[in-house]
């Protein structure tokens, strides 16, 4: 296959994976529960930090997060109070804990309170996103934190390829005409975003020769954009409905 | 006073998550009552429940009547009809459609009804004097403030006259003098239509304006 016959497969896989049926067994369900932007944004950001593993334990948790904050996540966010946080004593999916979801829940109040929210925090004028995510994490992190929740926020320029913030911002920045994204963030163009890799989508990249570099890592996700962007640098994230769905449906 | 809500053993679970513990409550007609209590403690799902927007777990001791309806027996399509003609429903955010002015977003549940067109707009004008926006009544939601939008929320919660009308942190999101002036219409209302309030806030100011305060904790009303 040369360039040009990849790109129009990928176009068509990409065409035919992004429907809304998607979403029945994607997490991303879990944040088109809600209408209010604010909801849609909070819901999505803690499903996306979740978002590892088993697909169904992802959204088994993801909505025991969302019932303990009442189904109302920005109500919640906005509100709680400190004794109120004693809610998610118990809770876990994995290694992401009571402690780290209770400092997520105290991290975006400030992020909501004195940063003017969530699209605000990931907005700035620099050139890359992942420059964008590195700030971010300095802003989440800016109040007391536990050390062990560090890890739960990936860190480009610590060569991590970020997957779970990059599918969050796919979430929020992709247009909603096919019923799957949002688009509800203004502020960034789909252009600027890269795909959520992770070792599913990194693997079927290396079998179409996308991507040489065996880590999943950010190194390999600039390969990865580069490449993506030749074929589509308006929207090259759409490619990430062409791998997902040749990795999970097609057992490419 | 008739009861206009009453509710035996509403439970709410999902999965292993418990969030509503077998609620009791009478709200009688023209009451103001106000949902307060922690976050999470469950307040909007009650909410949510008694207000027909989400239903309780299926058990046999459970029921929930609303001005003599046993909303338990009734089916899919008679809910929509249901809540147009007796239920109106004012959130935080005003939910206004951008491309309709404050007159034609006031008439749409009205127009959902299939109410006659020159009735209808003759209400919504005099809904719209009444909450103070008689010369506002052609700007789109963008020209107007936020108290003033939320104004325009409660003329469309009120346009086919419901008997109870369902908010949930309705002044959240306004300054205090907003968020007064929108309390103050709410008694307003009540004294001209009767209309029965059910309120879930955080406001203490509002939760102390009204008759009554259930307090919900973990997922059951303190007594």
């Amino acid at each position: 296959m040369n360039q040009i016959e990849l790109k129009e497969f990928l176009d068509y896989k990409a065409n035919q994976y992004e429907l809304i049926d998607f979403i029945t067994s994607d997490p991303i369900q879990i944040p088109h529960r809600f209408k209010q932007k604010e909801d849609v944004e909070i819901a999505g950001f803690l499903t996306a930090s979740i978002a590892w593993g088993n697909r169904l334990s992802i959204l088994k948790s993801a909505n025991k997060m969302m019932a303990l904050m009442d189904n109302a996540p920005y109500d919640f966010i906005i509100n709680h109070k400190k004794s109120d946080l004693s809610i998610f004593e118990g809770f876990v999916h994995r290694t992401f804990n009571a402690t780290d979801l209770t400092f997520f829940v105290r991290s975006l109040q400030n992020i909501y309170k004195n940063h003017q929210g969530l699209e605000n925090v990931f907005s700035s004028n620099n050139p890359s996103l992942q420059d964008t995510i590195h700030d971010f994490k300095s802003i989440f992190f800016e109040i007391d934190h536990p050390q062990r929740t560090l890890k739960h926020v990936s860190d480009p320029l610590k060569g991590s390829a970020a997957k779970r913030l990059n599918m969050f911002m796919r979430w929020m920045v992709r247009s909603n005409t096919k019923g799957v994204d949002f688009g509800i963030w203004k502020q960034h163009s789909p252009a600027q975003l890269s795909i959520p890799l992770d070792v599913h989508t990194g693997n079927i990249a290396r079998k179409l020769n996308l991507i040489q570099r065996k880590q999943n890592d950010f190194k390999t996700l600039k390969e990865l954009d580069k490449k993506l962007r030749k074929f589509d640098p308006v929207d090259p994230v759409k490619y990430d409905y062409a791998l997902f769905g040749l990795g999970v449906f097609e057992k490419f | 006073m008739d009861k206009i809500i009453s509710c035996e053993n509403i439970n709410k679970t999902y999965d292993e998550l418990t969030v509503l513990k077998g609620i009791n409550l009478e709200i009688q007609s023209g009451e103001i009552v106000a949902i307060v209590g922690p976050s999470g403690a469950g307040k909007t799902t009650l909410l949510q429940i008694i207000g027909t927007l989400d239903k309780p777990d299926q058990i046999d001791n459970s029921s929930l009547i609303i001005n003599s309806i046993d909303v338990k027996r009734m089916n899919q399509s008679s809910f929509a009809s249901f809540r147009n003609q007796y239920l109106g429903f004012i959130f935080q955010f005003h939910e206004l459609l951008p491309e309709f002015t404050a007159l034609e977003n006031v008439c749409i549940p009205g127009w959902i009804g299939k109410r006659k067109q020159k009735e209808l707009k003759r209400s919504a004008e005099e809904l719209l004097s009444l909450i103070g926006l008689s010369d506002r009544i052609h700007h789109k939601p963008q020209e107007l403030s936020g108290g003033e939008q939320q104004r325009v929320a409660v003329a469309r919660a009120l346009i086919n006259q419901p008997k109870i009308i369902f908010a949930d942190e309705p002044s959240g999101n306004l300054d205090t003098e907003n968020a007064n002036a929108l309390h103050k219409l709410f008694f307003d209302v009540r004294k001209k239509f009767g209309t029965t309030f059910v309120i879930v806030t955080h406001n203490d100011s509002l939760a102390n304006m009204a008759d009554r305060k259930i307090i919900l904790r973990d997922g059951e009303i303190n007594t």
